[in-house]
């Protein structure tokens, strides 16, 4: 045969062509692997699910839940069925939160600072160790260690830390439970927050606080409020806020009063019960000793213009809490957010007093002291003005080292703090955490710290069932391997362990430790709900179940005084704001981003708000004719200035807030915070005002009015809501249509339906069978 | 041959042919005709006999003493532990070999050696996980779960078509149906096309559901 130049050339060329493409066919080489592990535990079993009992860390108040483990991996999160403080109901926040475990931007190695004006830089442990030691080298008497509130062992691990050091432990909590803790402390003498029994209350009486959605522990009341509703005549609830929240929305009769009115309100009701010879003389008089002063400044003219409350409402929410018993009234969030919070909160819960509630069937529940004596049972946030008086001394350079976890500080402070510069005055600034969050823009050393599925603790909920309980937290991953296999997802550390690695060990040497040690002081007792012959067996029970209990415990009320040193509220000035409409804004937690510290997640983001059904966004909450006045429509850019500065919200006109009153969500507006919360929407939390509740020093986070003002731009606001038309969809079952000015009675009584037949036979033309 | 095609032909050409070619060739691969035998094998990481983990007769090697070697006789489900109960037979962890092979088998041994070191025994390393090459594959829009075939060739013996060593009955016999006599085979290989026809004629055989959801959802 023979071969030219030309023929050999192409023949070559071809011939190389066809081995790419015969090569590039193949089976990849990693298809054909199996990996057999050198060591095989039980949740690594190939198509079996483990699921591991546990608790919900920083994310709730205390629920048990279950994590379905599968080859390593934690897929799903339920309620724990045997835990008496969620009784195995779960909410939309559990499936959340595994996110922040697989987050695409979880820090995976410690980073370090090197000069204040320099960038963070990645390092291993040994090196972030080293920076660690010499700053705590510089730190005694001047440490501080800023954390969530926490409760369990953690909590008391960084506390005896800090006295290592001769430094203190602040808990930081951007909705503070100051006023609340301190309310309960002087009217009903608990240290830790009572529960209620609302599966047994007739009528159930609340104010401010968003009990069915974010306050206290929803999920626990969402199982009381079943069982409320399961009995023979449904139960009957009142709430009171000025708008409308999944709670309100579940009410019989919703009040919403001019904010900071709430304690006049409660005080109303109590004269008008006491007027009418609703209650017993010896309640009234326990109730008079308990409120200096007495109702007599209260009649219900007077308090309904104060309120802003026609009198037969206030009337009606008398009688059915005086003569549907047994009932309970309780309040918190924006009700105890004012100046006057400790009167509005000690007056509401005052009112049990009157109805003989206080530790009765049906009416508040007290909860037990802590079942360790080194951890205690209740857990809240310095107050606001423990804060300014701290930030002065990190601005004058006071304070050398700062740790900080689990609170976003530069998130949640209001501008007026100025907490970035003072962040800037301390020459040690270390930051533990999952993502990277607003404030570790001012960290000098960064270490990636485990999530609450990966780390040992305890958890003492609160509140409480009304008995000892005691959560126990275990690891229910390991280390997670990425997917290209080609190192951890995160070389994370417990924040725990680490203080514990760095400290002088007299406390424990890890948390693991730590808590199988708690564990086996609690089998010693003799008493609970795991029996046990020995102590490993009974640390083994304890963890299988998710925890310990002692239904034979329970606490008991001590009835003081309210709290009458402010009873008018105050509100920050708009006078110098420019031009724009005056508003009172109330801030609410998002249903799915509590306060922001889920914003990182998309399934978080992405969960429609239970009213207005807005998800990825800041919306502002306008009542609909006052939005018609000022010619406000939906999805128009607001602009809204306090004295503290101004953000952007998207505006959303309905019928289910009060005139004057504009809501905000909290939860957004992270500069940081990974890639799905990063710039979005707007911080409620940098705008409110440097207001505070006389009595505690608490953040009044409601107490801000603000001038709200067009930017000039509209934006479609993400919503589900109305992007179907509403039709009846079974026949002769129509749908109640409720203009925004009548209530549901009204409507029903101007038979306002709308029936199918109307779409059957007039297509979408809306309108009544009038 | 090939040449004058080349020639002949411009570079379309050859390329469909190659593509063609690769598609028969990467088919042969993963899914082999028996026209040319199997013999889907690999060299594994560590060359592990089968032949006197499962064999029940007498081999063909000498043990390191000079003495003639049986084989052990362990049924397969000593290893693949969870063959009767779940989709996949499961391949044992290290720590699972070296709980007899820390004692058995010779110091020298080079094989054992490999596992040894894998599991942290000798060495200084650490532990790492075994990475076997999966002989049997079958493609990713099939789903075979191994336990009700397990159980129903159990009940069935009579359906069993191959035998391990002459055994058809039993937590070793019944694989064989499949993987054949596994316990003869110094390296394993595959010996059954395991290609759709062969399943659906044994399903049809046997009453098993033949609808396309049986394995492919």
């Amino acid at each position: 045969m023979k071969l030219n130049r030309r023929e050999f050339l192409a023949l070559t060329g071809k011939t190389a062509a066809g081995a790419v493409i015969f090569a590039a066919c193949g089976l990849p080489e990693r298809e054909l692997i199996v990996q057999s592990p050198v060591d095989l535990p039980e949740d690594l079993v190939r198509g079996e699910d483990a699921w591991y009992a546990t608790s919900m860390g920083d994310f709730s108040n205390g629920d048990g839940v279950l994590v379905r483990v599968m080859q390593g991996r934690a897929k799903k999160i339920e309620g724990n069925p045997d835990h008496p403080v969620n009784r195995g109901k779960a909410s939309a926040r559990y499936d959340s939160v595994l996110q922040l475990l697989y987050h695409p931007d979880r820090i995976s190695e410690p980073m370090v600072r090197y000069s204040k004006s320099g960038n963070l830089v990645a390092a291993n442990w040994d090196q972030a160790s080293t920076r660690f030691k010499e700053a705590l080298s510089k730190a005694d008497g001047a440490l501080t260690i800023v954390t969530n509130p926490i409760r369990g062992h953690l909590g008391a691990v960084a506390t005896n830390f800090a006295a290592q050091y001769n430094g203190k432990h602040m808990a930081f909590d951007p909705v503070e439970q100051g006023v609340l803790h301190g309310a309960v402390k002087s009217v009903l003498g608990q240290d830790q927050l009572p529960t209620f029994d609302i599966s047994n209350a007739q009528t159930v009486l609340s104010f401010g606080a968003d009990w069915l959605g974010t306050w206290g522990s929803p999920t626990q009341f969402g199982v009381k409020y079943g069982e409320f509703r399961e009995q023979q005549d449904r139960g009957y609830l009142i709430h009171a806020e000025p708008r409308m929240s999944i709670t309100a929305a579940a009410a019989d009769l919703w009040l919403a009063p001019i904010p900071g009115t709430e304690g006049d309100l409660a005080l109303g009701i109590a004269s008008v019960i006491i007027e009418n010879g609703m209650v017993s003389p010896q309640n009234v008089a326990a109730f008079e000793a308990a409120v200096p002063g007495g109702v007599s400044s209260y009649q219900l003219a007077e308090v309904a213009s104060r309120t802003g409350i026609s009198a037969d409402r206030i009337e009606k929410a008398a009688t059915h809490f005086a003569e549907h018993t047994p009932s309970v009234a309780f309040g918190g969030g924006s009700a105890g957010a004012h100046t006057n919070g400790s009167f509005n909160l000690g007056a509401i819960y005052a009112l049990n007093v009157l109805v003989g509630a206080v530790d009765a069937k049906g009416g508040v529940t007290s909860n037990p002291g802590s079942a360790f004596d080194d951890v205690p049972a209740s857990a809240t946030g310095a107050s606001f003005e423990a804060w300014e008086a701290e930030l002065a001394e990190w601005r004058a350079g006071n304070v050398e080292t700062v740790i900080i976890r689990g609170a976003d500080i530069v998130h949640g402070m209001p501008n007026s703090v100025k907490i970035r510069e003072a962040l800037e005055h301390v020459p040690n600034v270390i930051a533990f955490g999952a993502i990277h969050d607003d404030t570790m823009d001012f960290a000098d050393l960064v270490l990636p710290e485990q999530t609450f599925l990966e780390a040992w603790g305890t958890e003492i909920p609160e509140p409480g069932p009304g008995y000892q309980v005691v959560g126990t937290q275990q690891p229910v991953v390991g280390p997670t391997i990425t997917r290209d296999e080609s190192g951890l997802i995160s070389d994370a550390r417990g924040f725990g362990d680490t203080l514990l690695s760095m400290s002088d060990g007299s406390y424990g040497s890890s948390m693991e430790r730590l808590v199988k040690d708690a564990l086996s002081d609690l089998h010693d007792t003799g008493r609970g709900s795991v029996s046990a012959s020995s102590s490993s067996l009974f640390i083994n029970g304890t963890l299988q179940r998710g925890g310990w209990w002692d239904i034979s415990t329970s606490g008991s009320s001590n009835v003081g005084k309210v709290n009458v040193k402010e009873r008018n509220a105050s509100y920050s000035d708009t006078g110098s704001l420019g031009t724009g409409d005056d508003f009172h804004l109330v801030p609410f937690h998002s249903n799915s981003l509590f306060d922001g510290r889920l914003a990182a997640t998309p399934w978080a983001q992405q969960t429609p708000d239970p009213i207005s059904s807005v998800s990825w966004s800041t919306w502002a909450e306008i009542n609909s004719i006052q939005a018609d006045e000022l010619g406000i429509n939906e999805g128009d850019v607001l602009r809204i200035r306090s004295t503290s500065g101004e953000i952007e919200a998207l505006a959303y006109p309905h019928p289910g807030v009060r005139p004057g009153v504009i809501g905000i969500p909290m939860g957004q507006g992270h500069h940081k915070s990974g890639r799905y919360a990063e710039d979005r929407g707007s911080n409620v939390f940098s705008i409110l005002a440097d207001e505070k509740d006389s009595e505690t020093g608490a953040l009044a986070w409601a107490a801000t009015r603000v001038r709200v003002q067009r930017a000039g731009r509209r934006v479609k606001v993400p919503k589900f809501e109305g992007n179907v038309v509403a039709r009846p969809v079974e026949p002769g079952v129509p749908v109640l249509v409720v203009g925004i000015s009548e209530t549901a009675e009204e409507a029903q009584e101007a038979n306002h339906h709308l029936y199918q037949k109307q779409f059957l036979g007039e297509g979408k033309e809306s309108g009544s069978d009038e | 041959m090939l040449v004058p095609v080349l020639a002949i032909g411009g570079l379309g050409v050859v390329a469909v042919i190659g593509v063609v070619a690769a598609f028969v060739i990467t088919g042969w691969i993963g899914q082999p005709v028996p026209v040319l035998g199997f013999e889907q094998t690999f060299d594994q990481p560590i060359n592990f006999p089968h032949t006197v983990h499962a064999s029940l007769k007498q081999l063909d090697r000498i043990a390191a003493d000079g003495q003639t070697m049986e084989g052990l006789g362990l049924d397969c489900t000593f290893c693949h532990r969870t063959v009767t109960t779940q989709a996949n037979a499961g391949v044992p962890p290290v720590g699972f070999c070296v709980a007899c092979h820390q004692v058995i088998g010779a110091e020298d041994n080079v094989e054992l050696a490999i596992l040894r070191d894998t599991a942290d025994i000798v060495g200084d390393d650490g532990p790492s996980p075994v990475n076997w090459k999966r002989v049997h594959r079958l493609p990713d829009h099939v789903r075979f779960v191994h336990e009700p075939h397990i159980r129903y060739l159990t009940a069935n013996p009579s359906v069993v078509t191959n035998s391990t060593d002459g055994v058809t009955e039993g937590p070793s016999g019944v694989c064989s149906t499949c993987h054949g006599n596994v316990a003869a085979m110094q390296q394993v290989e595959q010996v059954e096309s395991l290609k759709m026809g062969q399943c659906v004629d044994c399903h049809r055989d046997n009453g098993a559901p033949t609808d396309c959801a049986a394995c492919h959802y």
